[in-house]
């Protein structure tokens, strides 16, 4: 009976009524990340988008040379590796111009 | 799960055109909802608007009928059917907040989108809860009438039981109380529900399915047993009132199922993905949404429709049922309290008469 109480008060928790924002569940986001690596030279730009954004699939999406947006585990060393290459250069570009 | 040596090779076989040879690959890409987005700022505004505007028009009149009478509610019914319609009140004054908040996003602040958002979470179970009340309250009426049925409740049962609903409801609008925040995203504030991120994807498949089967299934369950029992009792009796009667029941179940087993289908395939981590195309993603989003609406529109429903309905019936006491009933006034006993043991009406259970007494 307890057990039964606990699991129908999380359920009821954890997906309520249809969502106040409307387009809540509509957003913008990573279906699924690329397990395979991406190579860091293609890609120019990167963004977060993860479960505060309102997405399902936590992920890095980064913006090719081409214009392409792919999607990377936020937890990977290689992800990482790409992150902090594209910041370094982005405030190298930034000293540039300023 | 040995990525490491895969990760150095990788890194050495790109080294040409990379990016050919990657856009060639299925990758994983950004899932643009545009269109969809665009869909909801149009589709969810107005059928929150309408949904308020029938809401606080219907609800605020069965509220107003019953603070004119200045009578307390008689039976436990009504007493449920007062508390539904202040549920639904509730409910429709969040939405013209939704509304505004979907248009040009939220731009309340954070305390009061966790007020409001918790205010329509509460609305809604309470809602919900008192549907299933009633349902059971016009079941009990039957039964009790019957002879050698259980003893009528008093006035205090139903309040009590109002008063356990409104508890339980509060206390499952606790989360979007407590995870409700004014997120930023794009440019655009928005009001929305976020849960902690140590919330893994099971547990919230697994409570997704056991809301919709406790949400939709249990309380299916609870008016289909409760109408069905009740169908076979006025199946039974005769007369023009009692096929009325009748009608009126099946198009309670009849709303129930349109309007609420779309949005609850729509959620059950939703979850089923979550639950075996499927990854969906982004078109099939995009029909998902849409999908929820107007099945959403149609689960909204139960909000404005109860009063329609459940009071109005019930004013006939209302009549139907004079008509049934003067010929033959314990009472020939308007008022039947005052021909029945204070506390009335309801199995002293005759049987039939207990179908006044689906009336909204004013």
């Amino acid at each position: 009976m307890i057990p039964l109480l606990a699991l129908s008060l999380l359920a009821l928790w954890t997906s309520p009524a249809p969502a106040l924002g409307g387009a809540n569940d509509a957003e913008d986001c990573c279906l699924s990340v690329t397990q395979r690596p991406i190579p860091g030279n293609i890609v120019r730009a990167f963004r977060y988008l993860l479960i505060k954004d309102g997405c399902r699939v936590p992920a890095v999406v980064f913006t090719t040379m081409r214009g392409y947006q792919l999607c990377a585990p936020p937890d990977q060393p290689w992800v990482d590796r790409i992150i902090r290459r594209l910041t370094k250069t982005l405030a190298k570009s930034k000293r540039h111009s300023s | 799960m040995g990525t490491e040596p895969t990760e150095q090779v990788s890194w050495g076989l790109y080294s040409g055109d990379e990016e050919e040879a990657y856009s060639a690959e299925p990758l994983p890409e950004l899932c643009y909802k545009a269109d969809v987005q665009a869909f909801s700022r149009a589709f969810q505004p107005s059928v929150s608007l309408t949904v308020a505007a029938l809401g606080l028009a219907g609800n605020g009149l069965v509220l107003a009928t019953h603070l004119a009478a200045r009578r307390a509610a008689r039976s436990p019914t009504s007493a449920h059917l007062l508390q539904l319609a202040l549920a639904d009140l509730l409910l429709a004054l969040t939405l013209p907040f939704a509304a505004a908040g979907a248009l040009q996003g939220w731009s309340l602040g954070s305390a009061t989108c966790r007020a409001i958002s918790s205010l329509y979470s509460a609305s809604f179970h309470a809602g919900f809860l008192f549907l299933a009340c009633i349902s059971a309250d016009r079941y009990l009426a039957i039964a009790r009438a019957l002879p050698g049925g259980p003893r009528p409740s008093t006035r205090g049962r139903a309040h009590l039981v109002s008063v356990i609903v409104w508890l339980l409801s509060l206390l499952l609008a606790l989360p979007a109380l407590l995870f409700s925040r004014d997120g930023q995203r794009e440019g655009q504030r928005r009001c929305r529900l976020i849960f902690p991120e140590g919330l893994t994807q099971t547990v919230k498949g697994a409570s997704a399915v056991a809301q919709v089967v406790l949400g939709f299934a249990l309380p299916l369950g609870v008016m289909a047993a409760c109408y069905a029992l009740l169908g076979r009792t006025l199946l039974a009796a005769r007369g023009p009132e009692r096929r009325r009667a009748l009608r009126v029941v099946v198009a309670l179940v009849a709303a129930f199922v349109v309007l609420q087993l779309p949005y609850s289908l729509a959620l059950l395939l939703d979850t089923a993905d979550l639950l075996a981590a499927r990854e969906r195309s982004c078109p099939a993603s995009k029909r998902k949404d849409l999908a929820l989003l107007v099945t959403s609406g149609l689960a909204l529109a139960r909000c404005g429709l109860n009063p329609v429903l459940y009071a109005f309905l019930g004013l006939r019936f209302r009549q139907d049922l004079r008509r049934l006491l003067r010929g033959g009933g314990c009472s020939p006034g308007p008022h039947p309290r005052g021909g029945c006993p204070r506390r009335p043991r309801l199995s002293s009406c005759s049987a039939p008469t207990e179908t006044h259970s689906l009336s909204w007494d004013n």
